[in-house]
């Protein structure tokens, strides 16, 4: 009777480790580059649209003014890698005004003949950009001229634009030149 | 290749410029709007000849700005033989006088207010609002003297400045 005990109890055992299981675990974890990007107006407020400069005279150069009253842009970072940041523009020949004949104006490396000259820089909320800091944008499509390079996770900046009306032109309209600034990583 | 995807995405936000530059333009016309081509008048020695409706200059502004109207004259006259005329303020020998004065409507003014023109601009109008224009109405003194049968071309020049 012992001896029958006995090997029901070694099949038992032998039963238990057949049917046993074991587990372990591992997990994804996985982010994605995410790109935002707002242009707010000098006093880190708001949406900047635009930059009316009314009647200029031919060859004037204009820059955005300091403050936080002023008329320059705060670029609002809420990109979560480190990024360029970037411009290009998109300019159209005015419909016609009665005054001389409308003609496209474009961007150029300086002002000319129904050429005008674009520059992006970074400043801060009280400094225009150093000489050094002005990158001149030609470009017309995405992602355009960077103009600031490596920028840390979020990390905002003050931007100012420098424009330069053309030496010479056809017609008195009103010229629109769209600006956009571009985060990419 | 979510890493891939991911970078090959941005963003941007844009603004624009508006900008726009002073121009200056004008035309001369008649009171029809057609171009303006001269005066064509005969008069004696002496003589006063002024402006009537048909021939009034219209002078439309097409600048983008308001605008000052200088005009002077000088006596083109193309034949060497001809001695040609000088302006002036009082006729005189070979001397002639050529007013200007200006007015709203079609009808002739009574040259109580007129500017003579002389070989250098003087000053005309000396704020013209945008997209206005205006009548130039003239009128001339023939010279006291001069050859007889003679044909003598005057060049009136107007000049537009910003003002």
């Amino acid at each position: 009777m012992r001896r029958v005990f006995g090997v029901l109890a070694v099949f038992l055992l032998l039963s238990s480790v057949v049917y046993a299981a074991d587990h372990d675990a591992f997990t994804i974890t996985v982010q994605v580059q995410y790109m935002d990007v707002t242009l707010r107006n000098a006093d880190e407020t708001g949406d900047y649209t635009t930059w009316p400069l009314d009647m200029r005279a031919e060859g004037e150069v204009i820059t955005q003014t300091t403050g936080s009253g002023g008329d320059h842009i705060f670029v609002d970072n809420n990109c979560n890698c480190v990024v360029d940041f970037s411009g290009y523009q998109v300019t159209t020949t005015p419909a016609p005004c009665g005054y001389g004949t409308p003609t496209l104006w474009t961007a150029g490396t300086s002002a000319g003949d129904n050429i005008f000259k674009l520059e992006l820089g970074k400043g801060t909320q009280d400094a225009e950009p150093a000489a050094a800091d002005w990158q001149t944008i030609t470009a017309s499509a995405s992602p355009g001229d960077v103009y600031l390079s490596g920028v840390a996770v979020g990390e905002d900046h003050h931007l100012y634009t420098r424009f330069t009306v053309p030496t010479s032109v056809s017609d008195g309209c009103v010229h629109q030149i769209d600006v956009t600034i571009v985060a990419t990583p | 290749m979510l890493v891939l995807a991911s970078s090959l995405y941005a963003d941007g936000d844009a603004f624009n410029i508006t900008v726009s530059v002073p121009m200056v333009g004008f035309e001369c016309q008649t009171i029809e709007g057609a171009p303006y081509r001269d005066w064509r008048i005969s008069a004696f020695v002496w003589d006063t000849v002024a402006m009537k409706p048909p021939d009034f200059v219209l002078f439309v502004n097409g600048s983008n700005i308001p605008v000052s109207i200088l005009a002077s004259v000088e006596d083109v006259t193309e034949d060497t033989s001809v001695t040609r005329w000088t302006p002036s303020v009082v006729q005189g020998i070979e001397r002639f006088v050529l007013q200007l004065t200006t007015t709203y409507i079609l009808l002739p003014p009574d040259f109580s207010d007129y500017i003579v023109l002389l070989g250098e601009p003087v000053e005309v109008v000396d704020f013209f609002e945008v997209g206005s224009s205006v009548y130039l109405v003239f009128r001339f003194l023939a010279p006291g003297r001069t050859s007889p049968g003679t044909v003598h071309r005057l060049s009136v020049t107007l000049i537009v400045t910003a003002s």
